[in-house]
């Protein structure tokens, strides 16, 4: 085997054919309690996160809105209002036991006439060109295993001056942070995962994966290359998480 | 901050929505500010925030980078003078608070304000429950009705105090008699002040 033909999964370098499927797993294995240990890991701050993101997206009645590894549809709610019913959000996610999640949760919740839902593989999205007026994945794009040929996919699907938005885990700004986020990370995270949903290996992979993902920068020059222009960054929680926006020209 | 502003934000937008709930005349009005969005920009303190109305809904927004509908700007004592005045339009230039964009939307969102009327009995009752929350709201209203005896009978011994023993105020009425005839009297002197000067004007034509 090459190295060209390995990849990063958290720490560990497996066979690029494999990663989608050890991703998919992990998925599986967790998300049935996905949300609440998002809220127990972030001690509840993901929500502000998620919030920002959709002050940032700006998305206005009547707009047409991608939610990428949408996973359990937080996000999407929110855009279901937001768009009201002459709009449309679409929750993608290549997990199918996150989309159930996320389909059942919303229809619960009475979001159905102006919401679909598919699985999708970022890196080839099964939509038009220049169809959507904005795109989310939130936490999503660390775990896809070719980065930049997804950007460039939303970069296709995206009408011109619509806007991509990345919501990520990134570099802390801090160097006492970093290493209390990383005593988090590996010692507690994997404990909690352990009591929760009786999966430490998946919440190891969380940590490992993280660290192994672009920092702010990097992903903005990732964003550039693929396509889009204005390429900002915000960094959340002292740099903990960040939300890059682009625009397609 | 960032994360203290979105919390806080967050934090008022859910309380406001709730207690729009509560009266559904003003939400039925809100709605029909259909996915409006205002700036409102505090600058002392500084602070801005953009208020979308979207459907029944008000979402407070911490960071907008798209255009707005109307925007208002001025200080914090500007915001809180605007709030209290009946008159809007005077209070907006009295306080010298800068408006741009939709200024009807500004005045439509104001008179919204003003009516709003929150069913008090009702949230406190989805709270503690329909007896203790009838309790409360009671003593609240015999409360609020207290006070404001007590207020009302403060400001007259006091205005007593300050006209009849310290002598250092007059009567409102007689205040307004001076006020009145000192205006009468100007406007007399100004119309003789007037007549002079025409008289004289007559004369030097002639000579």
């Amino acid at each position: 085997m090459t190295e060209q033909e390995t990849i990063d999964f958290g720490y560990q370098q497996v066979p690029v054919s494999q990663k989608e499927d050890k991703v998919a797993e992990v998925f599986h294995s967790v998300a049935h309690k996905y949300d609440l240990m998002n809220d127990i890991m972030s001690m509840g701050i993901h929500r502000l996160w998620k919030r920002f993101t959709i002050e940032l997206s700006g998305v206005r009645k009547g707009q047409r809105v991608l939610d990428i590894a949408g996973g359990t549809g937080d996000l999407t709610s929110i855009f279901s209002n937001l768009v009201g019913s002459n709009g449309q959000v679409v929750l993608a996610d290549i997990n199918a036991s996150m989309l159930a999640i996320g389909r059942d949760r919303l229809i619960d919740r009475g979001h159905a006439d102006n919401i679909d839902f598919v699985q999708a593989n970022a890196e080839a999205l099964p939509f038009p060109d220049n169809y959507f007026d904005c795109i989310t994945i939130a936490f999503g794009l660390r775990n896809v295993t070719h980065k930049q040929n997804a950007l460039e996919s939303m970069l296709r699907v995206l009408k011109p001056g619509g806007r991509l938005l990345v919501l990520e885990f990134s570099k802390p700004q801090y160097n006492w942070l970093s290493k209390v986020y990383d005593e988090y990370s590996f010692r507690a995270l994997p404990v909690i995962g352990k009591v929760v949903t009786n999966d430490a290996e998946s919440y190891r992979y969380l940590a490992e994966s993280i660290r192994m993902h672009p920092n702010q920068e990097l992903l903005a020059d990732m964003m550039s290359d693929a396509g889009f222009s204005q390429v900002k960054y915000h960094n959340m929680t002292g740099g903990i998480v960040a939300l890059h926006r682009g625009i397609k020209p | 901050m960032q994360m203290l502003k979105l919390a806080s934000l967050a934090s008022f937008e859910r309380v406001i929505n709730e207690l729009l709930a509560y009266d559904p005349y003003t939400q039925n009005q809100v709605e029909a500010i259909q996915d409006v969005v205002i700036k409102i920009e505090v600058t002392n303190p500084g602070f801005i925030c953009w208020v979308h109305f979207n459907q029944q809904q008000i979402r407070l927004i911490s960071e907008w980078q798209d255009q707005v509908d109307a925007s208002i700007k001025g200080s914090l004592s500007s915001f809180i003078a605007l709030m209290k005045e009946e008159d809007k339009t005077q209070a907006l230039m009295k306080t010298r608070m800068e408006v741009s964009g939709n200024t009807q939307l500004l005045t439509q969102i104001q008179n919204i304000a003003a009516q709003l009327n929150i069913d008090w009995e009702a949230a406190i009752s989805d709270v503690v429950g329909d007896v203790p929350g009838h309790l409360l709201a009671n003593m609240v209203t015999q409360g609020k009705g207290f006070f404001n005896e007590i207020k009302r009978s403060l400001d007259h011994s006091w205005s007593n105090y300050w006209q009849h023993e310290s002598d250092s105020l007059i009567a409102s009425e007689q205040y307004k008699d001076t006020a009145s005839a000192i205006s009468q009297i100007r406007f007399e002197t100004d119309r003789l002040d007037a007549r002079i000067n025409r008289i004289l004007n007559s004369r030097g034509k002639q000579s």
